[in-house]
């Protein structure tokens, strides 16, 4: 077993990668940029090592940089987390140049699903079927313009190398198309450095359901359930279940068992996850592979009783699987709500700031995986995730209340968070009935709408009036600072003046 | 101890008298009277009639007091601010596209002297990793870009103007 590991990533996924290490007695090694120089995931490490300026491109994506670390800090293996370059192949091969290991799969199978274009010809091949649409990148918006026009609209507009909705659009005009395809090139660019972009034709009505594989670099496959991602703004997920509420055993069956084959016709070890859209009709059709740990993880884990970042550094370390799929058995119902910096009154914008005051939920079957802490300044650069709220029950119905419950104790002062959006859709109608689909937000909420929803009677106003005016007449005299002072932010000022040396 | 607040929508006049923890208070004419609690610093605790209300309260780099009640805030201006903040008023015709969030901008799309439609975009800004597309609130013609490609924005500022 490895005793040093590097995690290339930050926030909530870093922070949780680490309690596992320290639960298998691994040192962590963090890396971090200017604007993380105090984040939570570099207050968790054993090490922490600078890399660069805020913008990711300039830190988290820059392979020499972490593999100097690497060097640096004798880590022997790193984790990537999910996102900046957890599924990049170069990496791969820069981590195992440097005599690591990279826990994940080979470069190879990365190469092959990671491309969402290649990675259909892989599930092709397994049997499976696909949404209709190109198989190879689209050269030019001529290209684009009349495959979609053969193939009929509404179309999905996607990054060849994308993934969580980044150069993602849905397109139902030739004129949206035109607009949509530069943007659509640009954002994956910046995301992924990468602009291809392809089309699929857009299922009416669809579901998102996913399942989660391990596998060992000795041939064994499993599949732990599904995971139903519905629930989708801007195509990110933002609530996700284990299990699906339409999922019977038989579904579950082929599907997980058509997961297991794809997986083995890429020859892929690791975690990994097969995404599928399912119709009315259960019919399901592969959409893409993800090939690293999900943001949404969690639910598989409160329900399997897996923890999936232990067993990928296991297999990692070339261990066998512990467990056949006899022995996988799903036990009650857990629920995810991804706690964004995000304002759900003005069309989720991203709502980066200082966090004044943070009470987190507690108590039985609730898992907090945050990135954050009170004082912290949630940057402009990354992700807008700030924590993920897990809540586990018996049933679906109980899991449902726990999250009303755990979002009711939750609070971010200071940011705007997409708390108060999570117990509308909690407490909606369709979703409590399960009826729901990847259009469920789009089509009950308008950004209009939102305002309206959040009145409080007129006592819970005047009263906080109240407590404005005692706090103010309180902070009088003792010149109350308006905000916590970033003495980071004094230091840099003071070096600019030359003050500092 | 008398108080004057202003909201988005109205303007409230406040009295309360606290002793100990007993509060008695008074918002326009609206009698309340309970017990008044601080139990951490910016939290307030208020009982009535057995009932228990949650408030924490920050000022902001205005000097304002945003409340924060469930996940419910309000924003009070305390009347003693007003004026020290110029609203800018807005020139007759002209029309300012300003940025919602604190980001970066990566493209702009117009170039001053364009004519631009309603809902056309012209400036792109990025905030955690999300590109927005900033778009002309009226027709009309571009006037004034204020921002360049890479340049860091603030939230309110204004990044263009059209005419």
């Amino acid at each position: 077993m490895f005793s040093k590991i590097l995690i290339a990533n930050r926030g909530e996924i870093a922070v949780r990668i680490m309690r596992t290490c320290r639960e298998m007695g691994i040192r962590t090694v963090a890396i971090y940029s200017d604007a993380d120089r105090s984040a939570l995931h570099v207050r968790h490490a054993d090490e922490a090592y600078y890399i660069g300026a805020s913008p990711s491109t300039d830190s988290y994506l820059c392979i020499d940089k972490i593999i100097n670390v690497l060097r640096k800090s004798g880590a022997e293996a790193v984790h990537p987390g999910y996102g900046f370059l957890s599924e990049n192949s170069n990496f791969v091969a820069a981590v195992e140049a440097a005599g690591a290991v990279f826990i994940g799969p080979s470069a190879h199978s990365m190469r092959l699903m990671g491309d969402k274009i290649s990675a259909r010809k892989i599930a092709e091949s397994a049997d499976t079927p696909t949404v209709p649409g190109t198989t190879k990148p689209l050269e030019s918006l001529d290209e684009a313009i009349a495959i979609a026009e053969q193939i009929g609209y509404p179309v999905m507009l996607k990054a060849a190398a994308g993934g969580g909705g980044k150069g993602m659009r849905m397109v139902t005009t030739r004129q949206e198309l035109i607009t949509a395809y530069a943007l659509a090139r640009s954002e994956a660019e910046a995301a992924f450095k990468d602009p291809t972009v392809y089309l699929e034709k857009l299922i009416a009505r669809p579901r998102h359901i996913e399942l989660q594989i391990l596998a060992d670099k000795h041939g064994n496959y499993v599949y732990l359930g599904e995971r139903e991602c519905s629930i989708q703004r801007r195509n990110q997920k933002v609530i996700e279940e284990c299990p699906s509420p339409i999922n019977d055993p038989q579904l579950r069956r082929s599907m997980g068992e058509a997961a297991v084959r794809i997986a083995r016709e890429a020859g892929y070890y690791n975690a990994g996850t097969i995404e599928f859209l399912v119709d009315a009709d259960k019919n399901f059709y592969f959409l893409e592979m993800n090939t690293r740990l999900q943001v949404e993880h969690p639910v598989t884990e409160m329900v399997t009783g897996i923890d999936l970042v232990k067993e990928q550094i296991k297999i990692a370390a070339d261990c066998k699987l512990s467990f056949t799929q006899q022995d996988i058995i799903l036990r009650g119902h857990a629920i995810e709500c991804r706690i964004y910096a995000e304002d759900p009154e003005r069309n989720f914008i991203p709502s980066p700031g200082q966090i004044l005051r943070l009470r987190t939920p507690n108590g039985p079957g609730i898992r907090d995986d945050s990135g954050v802490y009170e004082g912290f300044e949630v940057p402009i650069y990354y992700d807008p995730l700030l924590s993920k709220l897990i809540v586990w029950a018996n049933t679906r119905q109980e899991a449902i209340a726990k999250m009303l419950r755990a979002l009711d104790e939750y609070s971010v002062d200071g940011i705007k968070t997409t708390i108060s959006f999570f117990k509308q859709i909690l407490r909606h109608e369709e979703f409590v009935k399960a009826h729901i689909d990847t259009g469920f937000i789009a089509r009950n909420w308008q950004p209009s709408l939102q305002q309206g929803n959040k009145i409080s009677p007129p006592e819970r106003r005047e009263l906080a009036a109240i407590i404005a005016a005692i706090h103010l007449s309180k902070s009088k005299g003792n010149s109350e600072k308006p905000q916590q002072r970033n003495l980071w932010k004094v230091a840099a000022r003071a070096e600019k003046l030359g003050l500092l040396r | 101890m008398k108080v004057t607040l202003e909201t988005a929508e109205s303007k409230l006049s406040i009295s309360f008298d606290l002793k100990d923890h007993s509060l008695k208070a008074n918002v326009d004419g609206k009698p309340y009277e309970g017990t008044l609690l601080n139990p951490e610093p910016n939290v307030y605790l208020v009982l009535i009639d057995g009932k228990v209300y949650e408030y924490r309260v920050f000022s902001n780099s205005e000097g304002e007091l945003v409340v924060y009640f469930g996940d419910q805030s309000i924003t009070f201006k305390p009347t003693e601010l007003r004026g020290r903040k110029q609203s800018k008023v807005a020139e007759a015709g002209k029309m300012p596209i300003t940025a919602p969030m604190p980001g970066r901008v990566v493209n702009i799309l117009r170039n001053v002297g364009d004519l631009v439609t309603e809902g056309q975009g012209v400036v792109v800004v990025e905030a955690m990793k999300m590109q927005n597309e900033m778009t002309a609130p009226k027709s009309g013609k571009v006037v004034k870009i204020n921002v360049s490609v890479g340049q860091a924005v603030s939230s309110g500022e204004v990044l263009a103007v059209i005419e």
